[in-house]
């Protein structure tokens, strides 16, 4: 009763091996019908307590897979955010000297500060979102492994 | 489908469904490896122990070698340090497999009495070549041997378990 790693029964080459060791075919009968030894340990039941015992060091694995994540995105974004900045504070330059052609002075500060006020807390919410986008993400991805395991 | 080899990366990563799904493919091998090792006792605890190592060691699994190598490694090694351990007191076996008729029992028995004639070197070649049925070269890497010696291993443990079932037979 010889199983694969899969468990499934994967027919008996015992016979063969007993003719190669210089066994009779009626030895070879009694011999495999001897190791004939059918095992079902019910394993299913113990599967629950594994989980259990296994889910602190999972849960610590996933926590640190994700601040690796994290600080990996942060870092990338960081990189960029004084580029950002530069080019912003540039673009407030030259609208603030077209405006001030065109408008009063006190007029084309009032835009000019809105625009950057505004800018400035596109950018500040965007950096905020990034750790719950990524949470999200891995959220999603787990409910898609789920899924393809559960298939 | 995810191979056991990606279910492995992904419990690396703290998937608790990853390793369900390998838990649910292995539950029966794994098992019945371990009980014929240790002929039924403990079976729970090593089995058990068997994955938490699994669990723990994860990050440093090299997906490029076969899971199920890996695990049986694992599992050999629980059970060889298992029958280092004192004999325990002699009591029957508290989780003998389910055998509803006598017949059964009587041949689990058999088998049992039969493997015990042999050292632990051939029982352990027997049950993964015979009863896991893993290929000569993938219990020569769970074992850490050459190839010559599993066969050399097997071919003397059946001359041995052949000759006992003759005398038996009278």
């Amino acid at each position: 009763m010889a199983e694969n790693p899969s468990g499934e029964n994967a027919g008996d080459g015992l016979r063969a091996m007993l003719r190669d060791a210089g066994c009779s075919e009626e030895l070879a009968g009694s011999v495999a019908q001897s190791l004939d030894w059918p095992v079902d340990c019910g394993a299913e039941r113990w599967a629950g307590a594994v989980l259990n015992s296994a889910a602190p060091v999972l849960e610590e694995r996933a926590r640190r897979v994700w601040r690796r994540q994290m600080s990996g995105i942060m870092v990338a974004a960081m990189t960029t955010l004084p580029l950002w900045l530069v080019a912003g504070a540039y673009t407030i330059g030259l609208v603030y000297e077209a405006l001030c052609g065109v408008v009063p002075t006190a007029v084309a500060t009032y835009v000019v500060s809105t625009y950057a006020v505004i800018g400035l807390g596109v950018v500040g919410a965007t950096y905020a979102l990034i750790p719950v986008v990524i949470g999200r993400s891995r959220d999603r991805m787990a409910f898609a492994r789920t899924w393809e395991v559960a298939r | 489908m995810a191979t056991d080899e990606e279910l492995a990366t992904r419990v690396a990563a703290g998937d608790e469904q990853a390793l369900a799904e390998l838990l649910r493919r292995y539950e029966r091998s794994l098992s019945s490896f371990v009980y014929r090792h240790t002929g039924g006792r403990d079976v729970e605890d090593l089995y058990q122990e068997t994955w938490l190592r699994v669990v723990r060691h994860a990050e440093s699994f090299d997906p490029t070698r076969k899971f199920s190598t890996w695990l049986f490694q694992i599992a050999v090694n629980l059970c060889r340090d298992w029958r280092r351990r004192p004999p325990p007191e002699p009591a029957e076996p508290e989780d003998r497999p389910v055998a509803a008729d006598t017949k059964r029992v009587d041949a689990s028995i058999d088998a049992e009495r039969l493997l015990d004639e042999l050292s632990d070197e051939q029982r352990e070649v027997v049950i993964l070549r015979y009863y896991q049925d893993l290929r000569e070269r993938d219990v020569a890497e769970i074992l850490d041997l050459p190839t010559g010696t599993v066969k050399s291993r097997m071919h003397k443990a059946l001359r041995k378990l052949s000759k006992i079932v003759e005398e038996q037979n009278g």
